[in-house]
């Protein structure tokens, strides 16, 4: 079959990984293609899509589901994942162009450096094969490509060697009160770093606090990658939307040669390129690689070391809801501003996880759906007129909410394979999940309810509900690991493949640990850093 | 108010929808649904465009007809059939939607009263002001709404 399109690098994934990339490359003049599933959809039209969708409050709510590019959303994961248990696996991403950063929250965390060193600081999983140092200066630079903000004066356990691009955004009136209510306790608040503008910076306007960064920013302050879509597009890129990968293609000296797709329709297509990188996220990505099978390659492509679709990781959430005791205004600003990142760290990580508490400023919009939920129920118990509005008015002002989010660590048995017998409408293979919680995380479970409750206790609440199981984070991690020894990983720490040296794979599915901090940040500042390599490799 | 495109466009489609359908026309009419609504809601700015979506959808219903006329003949009653309703028609006004799980539509986005009510915030996904406007708790104006 000849080749429809081709290009010097083919990244699949239209992503913050894939877009980073694309224009750092694009920058240096390189011939640069992305392939990406879904659809392209413009800022207005997903605006309308969201007030038209009575699901619009939901991460997935505005997107698009279309029928060649199925993902799983949070009221209908399993028409697309395979759920082989025991646990189920709760997640969403988003195909189309500009990927999952369209409905993120924007927390723009760095790790620890102790998260690069789990089995030698507490003897647990692996340690990274790089260090917070070597990294350091790719955090900075994703900050400023993503535009972050944050507290100049407090690190939060990352060392720092240059400032955040933006001064914090001002916290909301029900962060400064969970402020003063905690100030003698253990717990202390800050500002979490975000990508979200507090004054207007390349190019975006600054934050005009809709309350929506999940599932969607009406103005672009809140950062996605359609920004390095766009960048790289000025600077020579192609994007190619609709175009699902169903394989990579090696020759017999273990290149990678070509990639096929398949359009809407079910047709096929053919990409070649010198250098090839998948950027697909944490479950199509190893979906390709073990889709990708050939004579000498059984087990899929880039897998000689049988990890490809392994360690899947998840962030385990605790949550926990009350109605407090004085009005604290949620619903003003964005969605969370603050946040509890102290217990991060500590030398007790070798027992239980390291965990983070989001302080909620939209109420309980995530554990029930308010304030629709709070209104159904108030016409539930009968109110109506003046009387219906003011409880309303009421209870809304008082929804305050925590969030937990914990470590979990690596288990070779939490997996993601292509399920050959189960297709999607365009026959692809859907994705199988296996997935099971460890003791570990029940252990981070118990603890956040109980720290939940004494920071309750400290603002004062009416009775509190929790979440019962642990709630999924949507963060997918660990599928096709980096590390030094090519028998135990899939990527090298510039996140080539061991296997084979004109593929490279991005995102956080290269992650050994997870640690407690949102992916982004880290995963972007790893892409960055890929960019050197994987344009030297055209030239090899 | 402001009568969203969407609204104005869902209640042409309504009207075609009544006509054609011949035998579904309105038991109750539109003031005497607009006043009942008044009165279950307790406001008197509600937008009839948007009532007109929300009366032909509950008349969709069979069994809604004669328990809705009669709910507008005498808005007082509390029987079971007309209990039902009352919230079935506030649930409307709150929430902009008609209905049931996915077979639901949004009628209004930001008319809904859900935002009325909660005059301290802005439908969710609307610009409301400067960065930090959240800093301090919102003024009288703004709860009163």
């Amino acid at each position: 079959m000849s080749a429809d399109l081709s290009a010097e690098v083919v990244i699949v994934g239209a992503g913050i990984a894939g877009a980073l990339a694309a224009a750092g490359l694009a920058r240096k003049g390189i011939d640069t293609l992305i392939v990406e599933a879904g659809p392209r959809l413009e800022r207005e039209t997903l605006q309308a899509r969201y007030e038209a969708s009575p699901k619009r409050d939901l991460p997935s709510g505005p997107y698009p589901d279309a029928p060649y590019a199925p993902r799983p959303t949070e009221t209908d994961a399993n028409s697309y994942l395979v759920q082989a248990g025991p646990d189920p696996f709760a997640t969403s991403y988003e195909r189309l162009v500009g990927g999952t950063t369209w409905h993120w929250e924007a927390t723009a965390l760095r790790f620890l450096p102790e998260d690069f060193r789990m089995r030698s600081r507490f003897g647990l999983a692996e340690d990274w094969p790089l260090s917070y140092d070597d990294l350091e200066p790719w955090y900075a630079a994703a900050e400023r490509e993503l535009g972050v903000t944050a507290d100049a004066a407090d690190d939060l356990g990352s060392p720092r060697s240059s400032p955040y691009p933006m001064p914090a955004m001002p916290l909301s009136y029900l962060d400064r009160q969970f402020a003063a209510a905690l100030s003698d306790s253990p717990y202390r608040l800050v500002t979490t770093p975000a990508a979200r503008n507090s004054q207007a910076y390349a190019g975006r306007l600054a934050c005009c606090g809709s309350g929506s960064c999940i599932p969607l920013c009406p103005t672009g302050a809140k950062y996605d990658a359609m920004v390095h879509i766009v960048l790289a597009e000025k600077a020579g890129a192609r994007v190619v939307p609709q175009s699902v990968v169903t394989a990579l293609t090696a020759d017999s000296a273990g290149r990678i040669s070509a990639l096929t797709f398949k359009r809407p329709d079910g047709s096929e297509g053919r990409i070649e390129g010198k250098t090839f990188v998948l950027a697909a996220h944490g479950l199509e990505t190893p979906k390709i690689l073990l889709m990708s099978r050939g004579e000498g390659h059984a087990e899929g492509l880039a897998n000689s070391s049988g990890q490809v679709g392994r360690n899947l990781m998840d962030h385990p959430y605790k949550v926990s809801w009350a109605l407090s005791d004085k009005p604290l205004w949620p619903y003003r600003g964005p969605i969370t501003l603050s946040s509890i990142e102290n217990t991060r760290w500590g030398d007790w990580r070798g027992e239980r996880p390291g965990y983070r508490i989001s302080i909620s400023n939209s109420g309980w919009a995530w554990p029930t759906g308010a304030p629709l939920s709070s209104v159904n129920r108030l016409i539930d118990e009968g109110l109506e007129g003046a009387e219906l509005a003011a409880s309303l008015r009421e209870q809304t002002s008082r929804q305050v909410m925590l969030a937990s989010m914990t470590e979990q660590l690596p288990d070779p048995e939490n997996r993601i394979e292509p399920d050959f017998e189960q297709r999607d409408r365009i026959g692809i293979p859907r994705p199988k999940v296996t997935y099971r919680f460890d003791h570990y995380t029940k252990r981070g479970m118990t603890t956040a309810e109980a720290v939940h409750e004494e920071i309750f206790a400290r603002i004062g609440t009416g009775p509190i509900s929790h979440s019962g199981h642990p709630w999924g984070g949507a963060h997918i991690m660990g599928t096709y690991k980096m590390g030094v020894d090519p028998k135990t990983s899939v990527v090298d720490p510039n996140l080539r493949s061991h296997d084979h040296k004109n593929l490279f794979l991005l995102g956080s599915g290269v992650f050994p640990t997870g640690a407690a901090a949102n992916p982004t940040l880290t995963l972007a500042a790893l892409s960055l850093r890929a960019v050197a390599a994987i344009a030297g490799s055209i030239k090899e | 108010m402001q009568i969203s495109r969407r609204a104005l466009m869902l209640a042409t489609t309504a009207l075609v929808c009544t006509v054609s359908l011949g035998e579904a026309r309105a038991d109750v009419d539109l003031a005497a649904f607009m006043a009942l609504s008044e009165h279950l809601t307790g406001r008197s700015d509600l937008d009839p465009v948007i009532g007109r979506v929300y009366l032909t959808a509950l008349q969709r219903e069979a069994t809604n007809r004669d328990a809705l006329a009669a709910l507008s003949r005498d808005p007082g009653r509390q029987d079971g059939q007309a209990l039902a309703l009352r919230k079935q028609i506030l649930r409307c006004w709150y929430s902009g939607l008609i209905g049931e799980g996915d077979a639901s539509k949004v009628v209004s986005f930001e008319a809904a009263l859900l935002w009325s009510a909660m005059g301290f915030a802005q439908p969710k996904g609307w610009c409301r002001g400067p960065v930090g406007y959240w800093s301090e708790p919102p003024d009288a104006q703004e709860t009163t709404r």
